[in-house]
């Protein structure tokens, strides 16, 4: 799966957004557009006394980051995207530094006795929002880098590390705000009220925000941007409406209101981001599900296409074997009959040359160069396919009338279409076997069409059952006895490997007709 | 010589064997093998051939194959008879199947014999089945 990185279709990182996805992302957007609206012109009021619901407000904000950053980490663990690894840990640090935040937030905790600074909520704020958009942002600037950038070492302990950092990290500053509590920067001016050095917080949000909105816009591929843009749009919204329209006053209807719908939104992000996840995977299942099918149906193609290629080497050996026991018995006689037993060993040979030419037809099937191509005469070749046939057809009673048009340039490889036609000679032939109340009648047509030529081979046989027809071309189906049930079935991928086609229709009244397609070239380029 | 001291010895020359097999190159090689045991024989293509021949009820014991296009060598078998016609046959096969054996001989089949055929065997299926046979053995035949 190494070689495969980075391409699985299945995960949020690759996967393209459909277009429900998209109208959702833009429904959502919408809604909370429209939300923020509706609430402007009460964002001002106040909400005194609502500094309880904080610890709720926390709390979910903590799960709903410390899920999405889950999956984020899950998904870089397979991905291994160093871009997903940097956006996880935005989401845990942003989660963890919730609660430090709910802690010092002023009047909240007081029954435990906590009263901290001032200014510790307003710095772990800032901490966090800031923190959290460079994520962001890093995450659009890293998530195009190539394979070769990822680092393939086990993502385990990569996770494991950035946690324990990020942990870390979070405990030690909010330790270091508790201690050093008055050298902080003056943000707050009182425990409601922002002082003007604040204002450089949202700014700078607003900026890294827009910019990252920006990237992922000119690079939007998957999923997982699609509904980061959602984030950043919620984010902005929320900004607007706490910062500026809430005119940064905290527990005002605006503050609370842009928390709130940041809230459902992330929520709504998470369930959309897990039902995908979910879906991918049921779409992975599928997938893996028709391939072993598939693998399967080869296996059982492969057996029984063994099973042909034994019979075909296996008769000429077994007459072999009945010749050379013929040619002892011959020799073994009182007078050894000398004649008879040179006849015999010629047989012998003749078969050994028929079981050598299976070897070789099976060779040539599987032949790597079955590729090369070269400009001939269609006609030519099947003209010097008929002549080989002739005596067959001669012994079996059948005429084969042609008619051939001009000259048919085509670029294939001759020896694959020798096959073709000699396959579709052979079984007109074979259709013909039952015929007795008429002549029996092989007519070959060729001709160029538009950009193609067209070969016809029509026998006035018994022609195909309906019910058959569409069978006919399946590996190993046979209407004959002996038949392999590989001929039509070599012959249409052969064809279809040309860019042509090759179909079969009713002859009228009696038979079949078979039809192919080749691209025909101009008739410069034959090789005489 | 393998025939001396079997009874039939005298006769054996005068059977006539029937062989039946649409690959070209085994029937010739059974014809071969068959008159190297001794016996005449004739070949057909196709088990229509035979049942067309004016030679048919000259034939004293059929050799089949199987797996032939048209009529197999059951078929033959039943179509003969059922036509009250009945020469002793011998089925041969490149695929044996176990569970056909006791099927073919229960429906009167004398011998049911692996491709490649090995001589000894041939010839004791021959002389089992014709003597086995019902009526008179070498009824008119013709030596060839």
């Amino acid at each position: 799966m190494i070689e495969a990185q980075g391409q699985h279709p299945f995960l949020l990182s690759t996967a393209s957004p459909n277009r429900s996805q998209r109208r959702l992302a833009v429904g959502i957007v919408a809604a909370l557009m429209a939300a923020m609206l509706l609430s402007a012109p009460f964002a001002r009021l106040s909400l005194p006394g609502t500094e309880i619901l904080i610890p709720a407000y926390a709390a979910a904000a903590l799960l709903v980051e410390l899920l999405t950053s889950a999956l984020l980490f899950a998904l870089f663990s397979i991905d291994r995207s160093r871009a997903i690894l940097i956006l996880a840990t935005g989401y845990l640090l942003s989660g963890l530094l919730a609660i430090p935040w709910a802690l010092s937030f002023p009047g909240v905790f007081t029954t435990l006795g906590l009263e901290p600074n001032l200014q510790i909520t307003a710095v772990i704020a800032a901490a966090r929002r800031l923190g959290f958009a460079l994520s962001v942002l890093a995450f659009a600037l890293m998530k195009d880098e190539k394979d070769w950038d990822r680092p393939r070492k086990a993502s385990g302990h990569a996770i494991v590390g950035w946690i324990a950092l990020v942990a870390t990290l979070t405990s030690v500053l909010t330790l270091a705000l508790a201690l050093r509590a008055e050298n902080l920067p003056a943000f707050m001016l009182n425990t409601r009220e922002v002082a003007p050095l604040w204002h450089v917080v949202p700014a700078a949000s607003v900026g890294i925000y827009l910019t990252s909105l920006a990237v992922l816009w000119t690079r939007l591929r998957s999923t997982l941007d699609l509904w980061l843009m959602v984030v950043l749009g919620t984010l902005l919204i929320e900004i607007l409406l706490i910062s500026y329209l809430g005119g940064a006053t905290r527990l005002s209807v605006g503050w609370w209101a842009g928390r709130l719908f940041g809230l459902a939104s992330a929520s709504v992000v998470l369930l959309v981001l897990l039902s995908e996840t979910t879906a991918l995977h049921a779409q992975l299942v599928r997938s893996i599900r028709s391939e072993r099918l598939a693998r399967e149906s080869r296996l059982t193609a492969m057996e029984a296409l063994s099973a042909s290629i034994a019979h075909e080497i296996n008769q000429p050996l077994a007459s072999m074997v009945t010749n050379a026991s013929a040619g002892l018995r011959w020799l073994d006689n009182d007078v050894p009959r000398v004649g008879e037993a040179r006849s015999a060993l010629e047989r012998v040979v003749r078969d050994g040359h028929r079981a050598r030419n299976v070897v070789n037809g099976i060779r040539n099937l599987f032949r790597t160069d079955t590729r090369e191509r070269v400009p001939i005469d269609l006609n030519r070749l099947i003209e010097g396919v008929l002549l080989r046939t002739e005596e067959e057809t001669r012994l079996r009673r059948v005429s084969i009338r042609t008619h051939l048009e001009g000259a048919l340039p085509v670029t294939v490889n001759p020896m694959q279409m020798e096959q073709v036609i000699l396959n579709l000679i052979a079984n007109a032939v074979d259709a013909l076997s039952s015929v007795t109340d008429r002549p029996r009648i092989i007519k070959v047509r060729s001709r160029s069409g538009e950009g193609e030529v067209l070969v016809t081979v029509e026998d006035n046989g018994l022609g195909i059952a309906s019910d058959l027809r569409h069978r006919i071309f399946d590996p190993f189906f046979s209407t004959k006895p002996e038949g392999m049930g590989m001929g039509l079935m070599f012959s249409r991928s052969i064809i279809e490997d040309h860019g042509g086609r090759l179909w079969v229709a009713d002859n009228i009244p009696h038979g079949a007709v078979f039809h192919l397609t080749l691209p025909c070239n101009a008739v410069s380029d034959i090789r005489r | 010589m393998i025939f001396r001291g079997f009874i039939r010895s005298q006769m054996v020359g005068d059977l006539l064997i029937a062989i039946v097999d649409d690959d070209e190159s085994a029937r010739d090689a059974t014809v071969d093998l068959v008159k190297a045991l001794g016996f005449a024989a004739a070949g057909f293509d196709s088990a229509a051939a035979l049942l067309r021949s004016e030679d048919l009820h000259k034939m004293d014991c059929l050799i089949t194959d199987v797996r032939m296009p048209g009529m197999g060598g059951f078929e033959l078998h039943r179509d003969l008879a059922a036509s009250g016609f009945t020469i002793p046959t011998i089925l041969m096969t490149a695929y044996p199947e176990d569970r056909i054996r006791p099927q073919a001989l229960g429906e009167g089949i004398k011998c049911y014999i692996a491709k490649p055929l090995e001589a000894d065997e041939l010839l004791s299926c021959i002389l089992s089945a014709v003597d086995h046979a019902e009526g008179p053995v070498g009824k008119g035949s013709q030596r060839r």
